[in-house]
This record gives structure tokens, C-alpha cells and sequence, in this order.
């Protein structure tokens, strides 16, 4: 909705009741809007469920796809498999700790329970890339491991077919390459969660230098 | 030497009055010497007649002695008593004639004793003869003494007498002198002065025809300068009149001037009174719109009131925005986890991922929604911003209205100040207006006298030619006067 503009630099005179009309306009239209009839209410829900309809027609195999945690880190794609991810959790306050390698951003509070927080971006050695907004923390979990990756928005759970994954481009570096399954034709890193939950890199020795 | 024709006349007269005076004085000197000399010849004359008169009455006297004596006859003393009356009569007469003359005196001295000798022996003897007779008487005569004493008196008298006459012959000489050269004198003169006197005329009358004849030219020369000089005045007293016409014409012009300019001076201070009052109407309005400025400044605060409060309230909207978009967040995380434990649950958990998928779907429309309300919100800040900036901006021009109003109200003053001083203005000039049309009155006035006065003059001028005119006769006629020519 819009009001008036109130400008002393126009030289058209102002309409005032025209200015009240639109006024008063606006003021049912809110109060509507906040007390929707029975109509409106069932006209919302049918556009709902035609929008949730499309999206839920595809069928397809199990083994076909795989569902994948996409997010976003660093205004790049990543994707992750959804089966090795317990949740998804937003990143309020973590706590530094010392002598960490510098992808250890440090342990953070989920549910009662004190995980340890990977940034990927420096565990790969990528460069750093403009500022992020890292408020996500993607907990990833297997028999033996499980932390936390940082992530600036979760875009979504999706369904990517396993013949569209590519081979990594060139440009992504040897290590990268080992924990990657691939890339997507929309230019989603799809990450290898098994191959990042098992690497032992990731185990960090909590002892100080004697 | 400058003297006046009457002083050179005078002079001339003078000469001539004092040559007769000359002339006169001697005349009257030699004259008088004439008369004295008659005079002294007649006394003379007189001291011989009483000389003659001594011996005459002595004889007298002697001739009755003798007759007496001859005769003893009283009779015969006639002539004795006459004559020795007479005798010493005539001795004091001589005395007094010849009081001057002291030989004489002398010799009178010398006469009186033989005269009284003489008496006194013819007394003694005529007594003898009376009282003694002939005889004795004879014999007195006899001695000689009466005809010596008679002989003296004779020769003293006789003396007496030439001297007398030696006198007069030496006075006859001196007045024959002196006569003469009276004559010589007179004539002399007379030749002399009448030559001084006529080359003193000559002299004079060419002086004075010089003289004349320069105060003729003079007045000749003065006269035409006059006739010059009215010609001009005439001239001038024209050019005056013309002047004083076109002077007559202008001051009227004048005074239709003022006139005209006093109605218009009236007519602005009418103008400046309406003026006046619309000056007054005029501090109203700026009063007026002083409060209307005043309403405006309270109903631009009243606005920036309502818009701060706007702002507070769009600010709650925006932190309320911010907890619905942390829920749509927090929602979004959920449906993800849920999607997550649903692909866990594997085929049972289908219908939970389709609840997921719609719990993430309106998530992302809440994050939508919100997101449209964040740009909205935005646009109302902004919106507010510059509803502020705005009022700001009124407050600004209100401001700078209630400064111009308050010049405009003292411009207005100002003005009104200035219409008062206008309409005192014109008022003055109406007033001086009327001034100067009695001002031009007079001078109208004083036009008609000159005009009065430039005809006098002309009248005047044409006596002063007349005048001249006269003066140039006169000094013709004073030239022929003189019997010269006049330049």
C-alpha cells in the first residue's frame, strides 16, 4: 500500500479528499487483510495447495536421485546428502577455541549438545570470498563422527538426479576433489559427506604444545 | 592759471577799473594837490590880504591918530578904533595862517611888540592929544618913534609879504608841475591802459571763446551721446515691454502651473490618505498571516509529531518484521530438519515431507512477505524521511515567511511612514502651490509697474531728446555766439 506524498516542491495542488479516499482505502483494505473472510481464507488455500500440487507430481526411482541439503556458503552452491545431515540448526553464538587449525571455527551449543564447527571454505583452502552471513549450522552425523559446517542459508531439500551429477570442473583443486561427488548442472558443489565424516583431518587433537 | 570766464571778464574789468582808479587816484591826488594848492594860494593870499589888512588897519589907525591928532576931532578916531580892532584881529589871523610857517611866526613874534609899540604910541599920542593937546602929541610923532615902528612893521611885513609870495610863486611852479604831469599821466595812461586793455580783452575774449568753444563741443558731443543714450533707452524700454510681455505671458503660464500642480497635489494627498488606510489594512493582513504563520508552525509540529510517531511505529513494525522473519527463519530450518527426518523415515515419512515442504513453503512465503514488508517499511521510512525533511523544510519557509512578513510589516511601515511623509509633502506643496500663485499675483504686479515705469520712461526719454535736441540748438547757437564753427 501506498499514502500520499507530501512534497513542497510540487506545484500541482493537492487533493485532499482524493488524499482521504485513498486513505480510507487503504485503512479497509488493511483491516480486510487482517480479518480475511471465509472466502478470501479458502481462496488462499486452494492457490496454496495448486502451488504444493505441481511440485509434488514428479515420480521417480530411489536410486535415481539422491536428496541433497542445498545451502549456500560464500555466494557459492553446496550441496549436501541429505541422509548424513541430523538437522539443521541456526548458528547463534559459538565459542572460539585455541589452538585449533583455523578451519575450526569452534564449539557451538545445539540442543544441549556441544558440537565443534568446520568452516569448509578454510578447510579447503578456498580463498575467502566477500563477507558471509554464516547464521547456519548444518549438523552432520555418522557412526563415528559428527560436527557441525557452517553455512550462510539453507536453500532448500531437493532431489537431484544422480545422472545430472558432473565430474568436478578442473578449476576446483586435488584436494577438493576427494570430497567431492560432483557438480550439478546448476553448478552445485555437491559435497561427499561420507569422505568429510571419515577423513581424519578433520580429527583435531586437543592438546596444547608441551 | 584756471579761472572762470567770470573771474577772466572780472579780471579784465578789474584791469580796467584799477587803470581808472590809477588814473583817478592821480587825477583825484593832483586835483586835490590843485585844490590844496588854490587853497594854499588863497591862504596866501589871505595872509597877504591880512598882512595888507595889518598895515591897512595900522594905517587906519595911524591915519585917524593923525587926523585926531591933527584935528582933535573925535570922528577922525573912527578909523583908529576900527583899526586897532582890526589890527590885532588880523595879527591873530596871521598867527593862525601862518602857524605852519615858523619864520614867519618869527617875524609875527618880531611884529607883535612894534605893532603893540606902534598902538601904544599912537594911543599915547592920541591921549596926548586929548589930554595934553597937539603939542605933545607932535612931539611923540616926531620922535620918530611911530613912523620908525611903522617902518619896521612895514619892512617886517613887507618881508612878510615876499616871503609870501616867494611861497606862492613856489607853489604856482610846484602845481604847474604837478599839473603837468597830471596831464602827461592821463594821457599816458589812457594810451597805456587802453593798450593793456585791449590786449587784455583779446586775450580774454580768445580764452573765453576757446573755453566756449570746448564746452560747446562738449555739449555738442554730450548732446548727441544723450540722443545716443535715449535712442538706446528707447531701445531698451521697447525690448522691456517685450520682455515684460513675455514675462506677463510666463507668469500666468505660471500660474496655471500652480494651480495645476497644487490640484495634483491635493489629489495625492488624497491618494495618500486612501494609501494610508490600505497601509493599515496592509499591517492587518501581515498580522493576519503572522497568525496564520503561527497556526502553520503549530500544525507543522503537530505533523512532525505524528510522523515521529509514525516512525516509532514503523519501527515497531520492523522489529516486529525482524521476529517474523527469525520465525519464517527458524520455520524454514524446521521444515528443512523435518524434510530430513522424513527422507530418514524413508517411505513413511512421504505424507510428513509433503507437510515439510508446505511447512517450508509458507516459511518462504512469510520470508517473502516480510521481505516485501522490510522494502515497504523502507518506503514509509523514506516516506517519513521525507515527510520530515518536508516539515523541516515548511518549518524553514515558515520561518523564512514570518522573517519576510515581519520585513513586509515593516516595509509596509516604512511605507505607510513614507505615505504620511508624502501626503505632509503634498500638503506643503498645495500650500506653497497657493504661495506661489499669490507670489506670481505679485510678480503680475510688479510686471504692470515695470510696464508703467518702462512708459515713463519712454515719455521720459522723449523729454530727455527734446532736452537734447535743446542743448544741441543751444550749443549752435552759443558757437554762432562765439562766431566759429562748432565740431
Amino acid at each position: 500500500m501506498s499514502g500520499p506524498k507530501i512534497s513542497h516542491k510540487k506545484k500541482t495542488e493537492i487533493d485532499w479528499r482524493e488524499v482521504a479516499r485513498r486513505m480510507e482505502l487503504s485503512r479497509t483494505a488493511t483491516e480486510r487483510i487482517w480479518a480475511p473472510t471465509d472466502k478470501d481464507s479458502q481462496r488462499i488455500l486452494i492457490e496454496r495447495a495448486k502451488t504444493l500440487a505441481q511440485e509434488a507430481v514428479p515420480a521417480e526411482s530411489a536410486d535415481a536421485s539422491i536428496e541433497v541439503i542445498e545451502f549456500r556458503l560464500a555466494h557459492e552452491r553446496y550441496a549436501i546428502a541429505a541422509e548424513y545431515v541430523r538437522g539443521v540448526d541456526p548458528l547463534d553464538d559459538f565459542t572460539l577455541l585455541p589452538c585449533t587449525p583455523r578451519f575450526v571455527l569452534g564449539i557451538v551449543n545445539v540442543r544441549g549438545e556441544i558440537l565443534s564447527v568446520i568452516d569448509i571454505k578454510k578447510f579447503f583452502d578456498l580463498p575467502e570470498q566477500g563477507l558471509t552471513d554464516l547464521n547456519k549450522v548444518i549438523v552432520l552425523e555418522s557412526a563415528e563422527m559428527v560436527f557441525g559446517i557452517v553455512a550462510d542459508a539453507i536453500s532448500g531439500v531437493r532431489r537431484i538426479m544422480r545422472a545430472d551429477i558432473q565430474a568436478s570442473l578442473p578449476t576446483l583443486t586435488g584436494i577438493r576433489e576427494d570430497y567431492l561427488l560432483g557438480v550439478s548442472a546448476e553448478r552445485v558443489v555437491i559435497l561427499d559427506a561420507e569422505k568429510l565424516l571419515s577423513d581424519g583431518k578433520l580429527i583435531v587433537q586437543e592438546q596444547v604444545g608441551a | 592759471m584756471k579761472w572762470s570766464i567770470g573771474t577772466k571778464i572780472g579780471a579784465g574789468y578789474a584791469l580796467a577799473l584799477m587803470i581808472l582808479v590809477i588814473l583817478g587816484a592821480v587825477s583825484y591826488r593832483n586835483t586835490n594837490a590843485l585844490i590844496d594848492a588854490g587853497e594854499m594860494s588863497t591862504h596866501t593870499y589871505q595872509v597877504l590880504e591880512n598882512e595888507a589888512k595889518v598895515l591897512a588897519a595900522l594905517t587906519d589907525a595911524e591915519t585917524g591918530q593923525r587926523g585926531y591928532v591933527i584935528t582933535g576931532a573925535d570922528r577922525y578916531l573912527e578909523p583908529y578904533q576900527s583899526g586897532t580892532l582890526a589890527v590885532n584881529q588880523s595879527i591873530q589871523n596871521l598867527r593862525k595862517l601862518t602857524m605852519d610857517n615858523p619864520h614867519q611866526q618869527q617875524r609875527i613874534d618880531a611884529l607883535e611888540p612894534l605893532v603893540a609899540a606902534k598902538l601904544a604910541e599912537l594911543k599915547e599920542t592920541i591921549d596926548l592929544r586929548k589930554n595934553k593937546g597937539f603939542d605933545a602929541a607932535l612931539q611923540v610923532v616926531r620922535t620918530d618913534s611911530g613912523k620908525n615902528a611903522m617902518d619896521n612893521i612895514r619892512k617886517i611885513i613887507g618881508e612878510m609879504d615876499n616871503e609870501e609870495r616867494m611861497l606862492l610863486a613856489q607853489r604856482d611852479n610846484r602845481v604847474k608841475t604837478s599839473a603837468n604831469m597830471t596831464m602827461a599821466v592821463i594821457v599816458y595812461g589812457i594810451a597805456f591802459g587802453m593798450a593793456v586793455l585791449i590786449l587784455f580783452g583779446f586775450w580774454i575774449v580768445r580764452t573765453i571763446t576757446r573755453q566756449l568753444r570746448a564746452g560747446i563741443n562738449q555739449l555738442s558731443t554730450s548732446s548727441a551721446e544723450i540722443l545716443a543714450t535715449t535712442t538706446q533707452v528707447a531701445t531698451g524700454a521697447a525690448e522691456t515691454a517685450a520682455a515684460v510681455s513675455e514675462t506677463t505671458v510666463t507668469v500666468e503660464e505660471v500660474k496655471q502651473t500652480a494651480q495645476l500642480s497644487s490640484q495634483k497635489a491635493r489629489s495625492v494627498s488624497d491618494t495618500a490618505q486612501k494609501a494610508s488606510q490600505i497601509s493599515q489594512s496592509g499591517r492587518k493582513s501581515v498580522e493576519e498571516v503572522m497568525q496564520g504563520m503561527q497556526r502553520i508552525q503549530e500544525q507543522m509540529e503537530s505533523i512532525a509529531e505524528s510522523i515521529v510517531r509514525l516512525s516509532e511505529q514503523s519501527q515497531s513494525i520492523g522489529e516486529i518484521i525482524a521476529t517474523v522473519n527469525d520465525l519464517a527463519e527458524q520455520s524454514n530450518l524446521l521444515a528443512v530438519n523435518a524434510a530430513i527426518e522424513a527422507n530418514k523415515a524413508g517411505e513413511q515419512g512421504k505424507g510428513f515431507a509433503v507437510v515439510a515442504q508446505e511447512v517450508k513453503s509458507l516459511a518462504e512465503q512469510s520470508k517473502q512477505a516480510t521481505s516485501q514488508v522490510r522494502t515497504i517499511l523502507g518506503d514509509i521510512q523514506r516516506a517519513t524521511s521525507a515527510a520530515v525533511l518536508a516539515t523541516e523544510q515548511g518549518h524553514k519557509a515558515v520561518q523564512a515567511g514570518v522573517k519576510q512578513t515581519t520585513e513586509t510589516g515593516e516595509s509596509i511601515g516604512l511605507l505607510a511612514d513614507s505615505i504620511v511623509e508624502a501626503a505632509q509633502a503634498a500638503t506643503q506643496i498645495a500650500a506653497s502651490s497657493q504661495q506661489q500663485m499669490v507670489g506670481m499675483d505679485q510678480v503680475g504686479l510688479a510686471m504692470e509697474s515695470i510696464k508703467q515705469a518702462s512708459v515713463q520712461n519712454v515719455s521720459g526719454t522723449k523729454q530727455a531728446e527734446v532736452a537734447a535736441q535743446g542743448l544741441h540748438e543751444l550749443g549752435q547757437k552759443l558757437s554762432d555766439m562765439i562766431g566759429g564753427k562748432v565740431t
